[in-house]
């Protein structure tokens, strides 16, 4: 039982990545690739404040500096009109040198400094927090103007173009968002798990798909409040299923991303696997008629 | 008042698909005026809008709007002045988003905070208000997906959300022209009175030659970027469907064609 709430508390450390691909991927309609690097990024800035002595601004630095990594990948896709897709790799490329450079090394410990959650209750009590108040805030942002403004950029970017909407502002919030969230996340971890690694970042946009996929599978498509919630929930079972399927050797830990992959292929897939799947059936009747 | 100063503007210059769009277009609408723009395919109407609303910025002349300079302003900071609605119906409002917070965002336009919540139960109320008086059961459906109404539902539902902050100047690119005739009808008369009641500046591109002389005050013929006829007055008013076709052969030396013209008396 217990290795089921370390799991769950382990996902909801990674619920603030899964929120940050949630706004890229679904409310922004558009894949982020910068993720891998500004978790990292935000993994290795608050190492260094956590090494320093200020868990806090730790997490703060952390998320400022995901926003400002989500910023340079916005800035490559709106001012420099590079693809999306090719921002976010530059982006998350560029970020491994910054990353190794602030973090002096491959792997950094804080095994004897104090961190955030030793004030606060406990690490599950001061995570699970973190998490709600997050949550809260993002639902909260995107029912204003503003948060607004990003969503109907994602739904139809031709209308946001011709109002009074200012496109480039707008992808620069929403990446900035995301990032800092992400960034956040990789902090909250780094001081969890007692280290910073330059090499955590590795594969978090699958992982982070995994769970919004995860989420959407559970609760549906049905709002972006709803939808916030279920990439938070989606985060948390994502870790469970790992954990039992590590549990009870279903597979090695080396074929967790393969299949986290597959599975983010295999729901991808599924609204043009039912269309083929219909317009084979209207064919076929149409020949027996 | 709007003004345009000897607009031109060059699609892809210097290539063989080059393509002079707009060739010193003049034209000044004081206020409230109502034009109603035809021409051929390909004669530069929608650039002519396009060219107004700031979707490009022309290569010469001058774009003013109450004797200030607009030409190099970008297209998002003309739109609270200058609004434009397209001609497809999907084009204008966020599927995505809720009937409410669809027209929220175009209110919320108006200025003020970024953080502030998009609805309230004062704007609630404005808006239900706004769009009972599309009478078409809008208000009952406020917390709809806006993607799952119709072409004509979304159509008046932009052109609401095109004049709820009574912009100066208003650009209806063939707003009517995918809505089937009775639909059309119908967004045509709602036109019509947000036009008269708010006191806008309209510019109507249209292939409907009946609702081009039965609405606005003022009809433009464009041809190969250039405005070759200009009627209003009692010249306009004497003309019929007709007889409009004909000071258009006798102008430009050819039929007015286009693919989807309607001769219809609207």
């Amino acid at each position: 039982m217990e290795f089921l709430l370390d799991s769950a508390l382990l996902g909801l450390e990674y619920a603030l990545l899964a929120l940050g691909v949630f706004i890229t991927f679904r409310i922004l309609n558009l894949p982020d690739l910068t993720v891998d690097g500004s978790f990292t990024l935000g993994m290795a800035v608050s190492t260094v404040f956590c090494a320093a002595g200020h868990p806090f601004a730790a997490l703060l630095c952390a998320a400022a500096a995901g926003g400002l990594a989500g910023a340079v990948t916005a800035f490559l896709q709106t001012v420099c009109r590079i693809h999306p897709i090719l921002a976010g790799i530059l982006t998350m490329s560029g970020l491994y040198t910054v990353n190794i450079t602030v973090l002096g090394g491959p792997n950094v410990s804080l095994l004897n400094d104090s961190k955030f959650f030793e004030q606060l209750g406990g690490e599950a009590a001061a995570v699970a927090a973190v998490t709600v108040v997050i949550l809260l805030l993002v639902m909260a942002f995107f029912q204003t103007v503003g948060g607004l403004c990003i969503r109907a950029a994602g739904s139809n970017e031709d209308m946001v173009r011709a109002s009074s909407i200012n496109t480039t502002a707008v992808r620069f919030a929403a990446l900035a968002l995301a990032n800092a969230l992400v960034a956040l996340s990789g902090g909250i971890l780094a001081q969890c798990q007692g280290y910073g690694d330059v090499n955590a970042g590795s594969g978090m946009i699958v992982i982070g798909l995994a769970s919004v996929i995860i989420g959407e599978v559970l609760c549906g498509r049905r709002g972006v409040k709803l939808g916030l919630v279920s990439a938070v929930l989606g985060s948390v079972v994502y870790r469970i299923i790992l954990a039992l399927a590590l549990r009870y050797n279903l597979l090695s830990a080396n074929a967790l991303r393969l299949l986290s992959a597959l599975i983010i292929a295999a729901t991808l897939a599924l609204p043009a696997a039912s269309a083929a799947v219909r317009g084979r059936r209207a064919r076929k009747e149409n020949r027996t008629c | 008042m709007l003004t345009l100063q000897k607009i031109d503007k060059t699609f892809q210059p210097g290539t063989v698909n080059a393509h002079h769009a707009l060739r010193g277009v003049d034209l000044t609408l004081s206020d409230g005026e109502f034009v109603t723009i035809i021409g051929s395919n390909g004669a530069g109407k929608s650039t002519l809008l396009s060219a107004i609303a700031g979707s490009f910025f022309v290569d010469r002349g001058h774009i003013l709007l109450d004797g200030e300079e607009l030409t190099y302003v970008p297209e998002h900071r003309r739109a609270r002045r200058i609004a434009r609605i397209f001609q497809d119906p999907m084009r204008g409002t966020a599927p995505d988003l809720t009937l409410e917070e669809n027209v929220a965002l175009a209110y919320a336009r108006a200025g003020g905070g970024l953080l502030r919540p998009a609805l309230s139960r004062q704007r609630r109320a404005l808006f239900r208000e706004q769009l009972a008086r599309l009478n078409m059961g809008l208000e009952d459906r406020m917390k709809t997906r806006i993607g799952l109404l119709s072409g004509g539902q979304r159509q008046a539902v932009t052109l609401l959300m095109a004049t709820i902050n009574a912009p100066r100047v208003l650009l209806l690119d063939e707003h009517t022209a995918a809505l089937d005739p009775v639909v059309a009808e119908r967004v045509l008369q709602i036109t019509k009175d947000i036009v008269s009641e708010n006191h806008m500046t309209t510019m109507m591109v249209t292939h409907n030659i009946g609702a081009a002389l039965s609405m606005g005050t003022r009809t433009i013929m464009l041809e190969q970027g250039k405005i070759v006829l200009d009627l209003s007055g009692s010249e306009r008013e004497a003309l019929d469907v007709p007889g409009l076709l004909s000071l258009y052969r006798e102008t430009v030396g050819a039929e007015l064609d286009t693919d989807r013209m309607l001769l219809t008396h609207g």
